[in-house]
């Protein structure tokens, strides 16, 4: 198993956010967490990436347990983000985003031929390689913050809400390139509250509502559930 | 020349070295700043700190060591223990509501404050014989200009250079301008804060002591009362030159220092450090980023 999440607990002081949640990721796979806005979704990332603790349970990435492991290691060992709302780094260039998510590579001649790719896959950055990041409209900065965690080349990509605050096009443009690099080989663990996205790219799901997974089940498999279908896609 | 020109000017040259002194105080303040995203209490005590060890290595080794070699070594004492600070009394509370590390900063300058004056005593030391400054001057029409007039300007010049060089080219220079920008992304994107904090710090803390043994050459004396003095020029420095930026940091001291200079000739000796005050309150009015600074859209 590539990730497994194993019964665990986060809190924020004293309030819980996370009720003992488990779940596994494995190699290949595109895996969907769908919940509402507060059920858990970023907390529950932002702990796999290191930035938060469990007080109790396990995280095993790559069969060991990430006790420990700061933010960075992480990230070294495979592990990338895509924060919610982006979060590109307004004030620097389009050019220095990428160079930040390759932070934790030492191999030079591969940074800069990886950030080439990307210019030529997402031809609007290379225009743009040495304008401000904060310059660039939402789905440009969304295509920006997937190519920056790229960079650091995850065997795991995690995505927060990719489609927030977009337009349906671009929405569709974003999920193109999400089931690009999951063919390229990438594992990709997606959380999103629009359900119908994420559940028709999904291998397999899970509903998480208010910090405990719901339900679990093939993407396909729970879009056409009636209980996921009345509370997430609103039918 | 005539005379009230020739004293315009004179005015001018000394509230430039002047400003140039608050710049590189306020250079290793802004980076602090910067990061913290508040300002950093517990700077204008570290520099003092580190300035009278300056002063006691070149007591005891005087004549042996290039006083600014000693200098320097004793930058990097106060480095580490803004190193220190940043361990013991900020990392523990990075993500805890803003007014905490304020407060934890008043409590470091606090203690180094103690501590500067249970070793070196409350009283004015002079700092005059210490020869960090070039003598002589030189003549420029009917303007007598001091070499240190001009050698100032160019230490803290070189600093603003070299400084954003590192920013701009190294790796540690894009970690920091990611961090500066939005700490919890970098920290998520593997850019490794814990390591690159604590040298934004050291930064902070040796470039405020070559900033204090400039200032106390400059005025010839050194006292535990120049922390907070520091703090607030250093502060409204900052407030003018925009947080995080070494441009800004360099001009706005230029420009603080001949304010003052100004004020102190032409309206009276007593109004001179109630610019730094006056400016940080105009700035906070008007615009509240800085001269250099950027607007922040901040998420909400
Ligand atoms: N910094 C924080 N301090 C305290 N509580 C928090 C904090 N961040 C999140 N929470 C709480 O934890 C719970 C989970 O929040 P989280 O941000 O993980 O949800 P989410 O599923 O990502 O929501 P959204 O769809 O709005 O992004 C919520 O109840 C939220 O109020
Ligand atoms: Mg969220």
């Amino acid at each position: 198993m590539l990730l497994s999440v194993e019964d665990i607990h986060v809190f924020y002081g004293p309030v819980e956010a996370i009720h003992g949640v488990s779940f596994e990721v494995d190699e290949g796979e595109l895996i969907s967490i769908v919940g509402n806005n507060g059920a858990g979704k970023t907390t529950l990332l932002n702990t796999i990436s290191g930035a938060m603790s469990p007080s109790m349970g396990d995280i095993k990435w790559q069969g060991k347990s990430t006790k420990g492991m700061g933010a960075a290691q992480l990230v070294r060992s495979g592990i990338a983000q895509v924060p919610e709302g982006r979060m590109v780094f307004a004030d620097s260039t389009v050019y220095d985003n990428l160079l930040a998510g390759a932070y934790v590579r030492k191999d030079k001649e591969g940074i800069k031929k990886d950030i080439n790719t990307y210019f030529e896959r997402f031809p609007i950055l290379g225009e743009r390689r040495n304008q401000k990041a904060g310059l660039l409209s939402g789905g440009q900065q969304q295509m920006l913050a997937i190519a920056r965690a790229l960079m650091a080349r995850p065997k795991l990509l995690m995505m927060d809400e990719p489609s927030l605050g977009l337009a349906p096009v671009i929405v569709s443009e974003v999920y193109n390139i999400i089931e690009q690099i999951r063919k390229e080989g990438t594992v990709i663990l997606l959380v999103e509250q629009n359900a119908t996205r994420a559940l028709s790219v999904a291998d397999r799901a899970y509903i998480l509502v208010t910090g405990e997974i719901t339900m679990t089940g093939p993407g396909k498999e729970l879009m056409h559930n009636d209980s996921v279908r009345q509370a997430y896609l609103g039918v | 020349m005539n005379e009230g020109l020739t004293y315009f000017l004179q005015q001018v040259i000394n509230g430039l070295s002047c400003g140039a002194i608050y710049s590189m105080i306020a250079i290793g303040y802004s980076m602090v700043y910067g990061v913290l995203g508040l300002i950093n209490f517990a700077h204008g005590d570290l520099y003092v700190f580190g300035t009278f060890i300056a002063y006691s290595l070149i007591i005891v080794l005087s004549g042996m060591v290039n006083p600014w070699l000693l200098a320097i070594v004793a930058g990097c004492l106060a480095g580490c223990v803004g190193m220190v600070i940043e361990r013991l009394a900020y990392r523990p509370i990075r993500k805890a509501n803003r007014m905490v590390p304020m407060i934890s900063a008043f409590g470091c300058a606090a203690v180094l404050k103690t501590i500067s004056q249970a070793v070196w005593g409350p009283e004015a030391i002079s700092f005059e014989s210490l020869s960090f400054l070039p003598e002589g001057s030189f003549m420029l029409g009917n303007l007598q200009v001091y070499n240190r007039a001009l050698f100032i300007p160019a230490v803290s010049l070189a600093v603003v250079i070299i400084m954003q060089y590192i920013l701009n080219h190294t790796k540690f220079g894009l970690g920091t301008r990611c961090i500066m920008q939005d700490s919890a992304t970098s920290n998520l994107i593997g850019v490794p804060s814990d390591t690159i904090i604590p040298l934004i710090y050291f930064l902070g803390g040796f470039l405020g002591v070559m900033g204090g043994v400039l200032y106390c050459s400059y005025y010839g004396y050194i006292s535990i009362d120049m922390g907070m003095l520091g703090t607030i020029k250093a502060w409204a420095v900052v407030m003018l030159g925009g947080k995080g930026s070494f441009w800004g940091a360099f001009f706005g001291g230029l420009v603080i220092g001949v304010a003052e200079a100004m004020a102190g000739a032409y309206i009276g000796t007593a109004y001179r450090d109630a610019v730094g005050y006056i400016i940080i309150v105009v700035v906070l009015m008007f615009r509240p980023t800085g001269m250099f600074g950027h607007k922040k859209v901040e998420k909400v």
